[in-house]
């Protein structure tokens, strides 16, 4: 229990640090906080199945874009969120019903296997967010009535955008050092044995799928409501590319003394520095992630692999 | 029918095949409640396939299986343990990565959950953390509860194996070759062990040792080419001829 | 020109088209384990390759050789790439995840972000007419040349040394190598023909898909369908497969253009669901 103790010392400082941030930086650094903060949230999520169950999915987008399109098209339809609440219980919601249609196809798969169906299945997803113009806008997107305008990040905004993140990662914390967690480590651990003790392994996996694709859901409905516009690109490989890559850079991260929990939030915050930074100077962002994704591998070497 | 239902377990003309191979041949057993079945038989006689095969591993070919009256036979691994069927394997199949203490939280929260059901089952205290500290001391491993299972040597990762199963608190134990590579001493213990889980539990043991398995046993299956070859008595088994012809005969 | 058959039509030459790129993928998995998700790149850069051959040499063979080479070369940076991370399945695959997002980049920088249109010569250019029907001569020749080269395929895999190899790799790599079956020298001419049959399939594909920023991954998604769908690692789920999709996507698209992905979410869960290791799978 003394991890555990560890940990919330660890998070009391982090939300004193997310209290104080308004008034050490200026307002376009606090939406790239904000950005930071939702990416750390979709990592987190996208943990749960790679490190926790060992399944890393190339399609994690599909949850975060979906749930970023039901609160674009509910707001298309006139009915407001209301506040970054309501929009991460909207996103939430659609991630999770994402999670319950792709679940059973995606968790079939195992290997190269599951690679290529979360893959494939968020892919289909972008290419229907391409061509149904009518709910979607197609390549066009839709446009959020939210919170980014051309001021910056405003402080209420921003605290409202902090609170959830930091309410919903909380919980993931609570939930995943729960006997829940326990239970999904075992599965983690030896399958086998676990099923021969009689859990229902399959049951707590696709538990565990609909817990990050909530999460990842919530994280998408944020994002609507902070970047005030939804394309298909919340939906394409090179957002599920870059989120698994925070979530391997923060297993490097991990393996280098930084919190198990942690890691992921870490790898957010770096990939989101990293992309701002890189941005500035050249268009190759692209190119500099897929270099540094066959780096981050390259460094995983010896020790115990969950994956 | 009626035998189903008073036996703790049975095996109703079980075949098995690995492609051209019969690993099983139209196994019968019954094992009456609280009963010590020993299963022996020489290499590849089929032992460990009958094993894996009653706890729901491999799905079995032909014939039926019984746990408690209930036919298991396409029921899966999970849901057979569930009804109170528990095993060890032969090559400890532990949870590597994490401490002893962690590894049996895991089967002693599923013993908590849907152990003890119905009739009997291995007793242990209601809370997941108390049977945990009692299996501890049962098998020996309070001073390794915080080691990680990777890092201990032999002979606890056995105790381990055995304390894992324990812990889901079945009413039928299968046993795999649990003296492999253990000590006279060691294999005393463990049979000790079984003796106090009293006749609550159904105990079936495959064995190589055939000491430790006629000291045990109430009585002794002898598994050849699998089939059945010869049931009975551990006193009866020197005379049965047969017996005797597949162990030194050849 | 745009009827039914003429759909159909386009179904089929779709469906040669991605058998001879999904050919590739699923021989690469069947032999090395590896899912090759730069797969999709090996075709585009294929595609570019051979542009920039047609608009220095005019030769649209030329340009289907260097389409082909620059492919080949590809599935060899695939090979050694992955033979670093030996056995670990889900790496190979992300790795060459990062080398198709690299090789994607590149080409932009390389070739532009405007779409491109790669002529496809004279000879087989325009319509002809066939059973009362106009049909567009590059289509039948997409449906002849993958037929030819599926043949070959077969051959290859039926009659060769190489396929011989390949063969008893997919089935049973242990005893293949107990047999004397040189896996790396295997692993190195698989991955240099499936590359090829992507970068040869980038150019043919040229003056019928256009190639554009983004086909990397439009490509890469429609060969994952047909090997969900056909199976992995078996050339004929790969040819079934083709087939479906390509049927589909083109006469779907045709039906229903917003919902053509709709249609394939639908065939692949289908599959995923009913059969998931897909509908012929051998292994």
């Amino acid at each position: 229990m003394r991890g555990r103790w560890g940990q919330a010392i660890g998070g009391l400082a982090v939300a004193v640090a997310l209290l104080l941030a308004p008034f050490v930086l200026s307002s376009y650094y606090l939406g790239l906080l904000a950005t930071a903060l939702i990416m750390a949230l979709f990592a987190k999520s996208l943990s749960v199945l790679v490190q926790w169950l060992g399944l890393p999915s190339l399609g994690h987008a599909a949850h975060f874009g979906v749930g970023a399109y039901a609160v674009g098209i509910l707001g298309r339809l006139g009915w407001s969120v209301g506040g970054a609440g309501g929009a991460a219980s909207v996103g939430g919601v659609a991630g999770l019903c994402v999670a319950l249609l792709l679940g059973p196809l995606a968790l079939r798969a195992r290997g190269g296997y599951f690679l290529l169906a979360t893959l494939a299945l968020a892919q289909v997803l972008w290419g229907i967010a391409m061509k149904w113009i009518a709910l979607t806008g197609g390549e066009h997107g839709l446009v959020v009535v939210g919170w980014a305008g051309s001021g910056g990040q405003s402080t209420g905004t921003y605290y409202e955008m902090a609170g959830v993140v930091f309410g919903v990662t909380v919980g993931l914390w609570w939930l995943l050092g729960s006997d829940f967690g326990r239970v999904l480590v075992g599965i983690r651990e030896n399958e086998t044995r676990m099923a021969v003790l009689g859990w229902n392994v399959e049951g707590y996996r696709y538990a565990a799928f609909l817990l990050a694709g909530a999460g990842a859901g919530v994280a998408g409905g944020l994002h609507a409501l902070h970047n005030g516009f939804v394309s298909p690109s919340e939906l394409s490989i090179a957002t599920s590319a870059e989120v698994l890559f925070m979530v391997l850079l923060g297993e490097q991260l991990a393996a280098r003394g930084v919190g198990q929990f942690a890691s992921p939030l870490l790898g957010a915050l770096v990939v989101v520095l990293l992309k701002h930074v890189v941005s500035s100077y050249t268009e190759r962002w692209q190119m500099v992630m897929g270099l540094a994704f066959m780096g981050v591998l390259a460094l995983r070497g010896g020790g115990r692999k969950r994956w | 029918m009626v035998r189903e239902r008073d036996q703790a377990l049975v095996v109703d003309n079980v075949t098995k095949r690995f492609g051209g191979v019969v690993a099983l041949q139209r196994v019968v057993l019954e094992v009456a409640p609280g009963e010590r079945r020993a299963i022996v038989g020489p290499n590849g006689a089929g032992k460990t396939t009958l094993l894996n095969v009653l706890s729901g591993l491999i799905r079995h070919d032909e014939g039926r299986i019984y746990v408690k009256g209930v036919d298991v036979s396409a029921l899966s691994a999970a849901r057979r343990s569930r009804l109170g069927l528990g095993r060890t394997f032969q090559v400890p199949n532990v949870f590597a990565g994490l401490s002893v203490e962690a590894n049996l939280w895991l089967a002693a929260e599923a013993g908590r959950r849907w152990g003890g059901r119905g009739n009997g089952g291995v007793v242990l205290r209601g809370t997941a953390t108390g049977s945990v500290a009692e299996l501890l001391q049962m098998c020996g491993l309070e001073d390794v509860r915080h080691n990680v299972t990777a890092f201990l040597p032999y002979g606890k990762v056995r105790r381990l194996e055995v304390a894992l199963a324990l812990a889901a608190r079945p009413s039928i134990l299968l046993l795999d070759e649990p003296t492999a590579g253990l000590s006279e001493a060691e294999s005393e213990e463990l049979l000790e062990l079984i003796r106090k889980l009293g006749r609550s539990v159904t105990v079936v043991v495959v064995e190589h040792n055939m000491e430790f398995a006629l000291k045990l046993a109430d009585r002794v299956s002898v598994l050849h080419q699998g089939r059945v070859l010869w049931e009975g008595k551990p006193s009866e088994i020197t005379n049965a001829s047969e017996v005797v012809q597949v162990y030194f005969g050849e | 020109m745009e009827t039914w058959a003429g759909q159909v039509l386009n179904g089929f030459a779709f469906g040669m088209l991605l058998f001879l790129v999904a050919g590739g993928l699923s021989l690469v998995y069947g032999v090395m384990r590896v899912v090759n998700m730069a797969h999709g790149a090996c075709y585009m850069v294929g595609g570019f390759v051979g542009w920039s051959v047609t608009e220095a040499t005019g030769s649209f063979g030329a340009a289907l050789i260097g389409g082909a080479a620059v492919g080949g070369v590809l599935g060899w940076a695939v090979e050694r790439l992955t033979s670093l991370f030996r056995g670990q399945e889900l790496v190979q695959a992300l790795v060459t995840f990062g080398l198709g997002l690299g090789l994607s980049d590149l080409s932009l920088v390389i070739w532009g972000g405007r779409p491109l249109i790669l002529e496809a010569p004279q000879l087989l250019s325009g319509s002809v007419e066939l059973l009362g029907l106009r049909v567009a001569r590059y289509r039948l020749f997409l449906i002849g040349a993958g037929v030819v080269l599926g043949a070959g395929l077969w051959w290859l895999l039926e009659r060769s040394r190489l396929g011989a190899e390949i063969r008893a790799a997919v089935d049973n790599a242990e005893v293949a190598w107990a047999l004397g079956v040189d896996a790396p020298g295997l692993y190195r001419r698989v991955a240099i023909v499936g590359g090829a049959l992507a970068g040869l399939a980038g150019v043919l594909g040229g003056p019928f898909l256009g190639i554009y920023r983004g086909l990397d991954m439009d490509i890469l998604l429609l060969s994952f369908a047909v090997v969900i769908i056909g199976g992995l690692g078996s050339l004929e789920g790969t040819w079934l497969g083709s087939l479906l999709v390509g049927l589909t996507h083109s006469v779907g698209g045709y039906v229903w253009p917003e919902g053509s992905y709709v249609i394939l979410f639908g065939i692949m869960a289908l599959v995923v669901v009913l059969k998931p290791t897909g509908l012929l799978r051998r292994m």
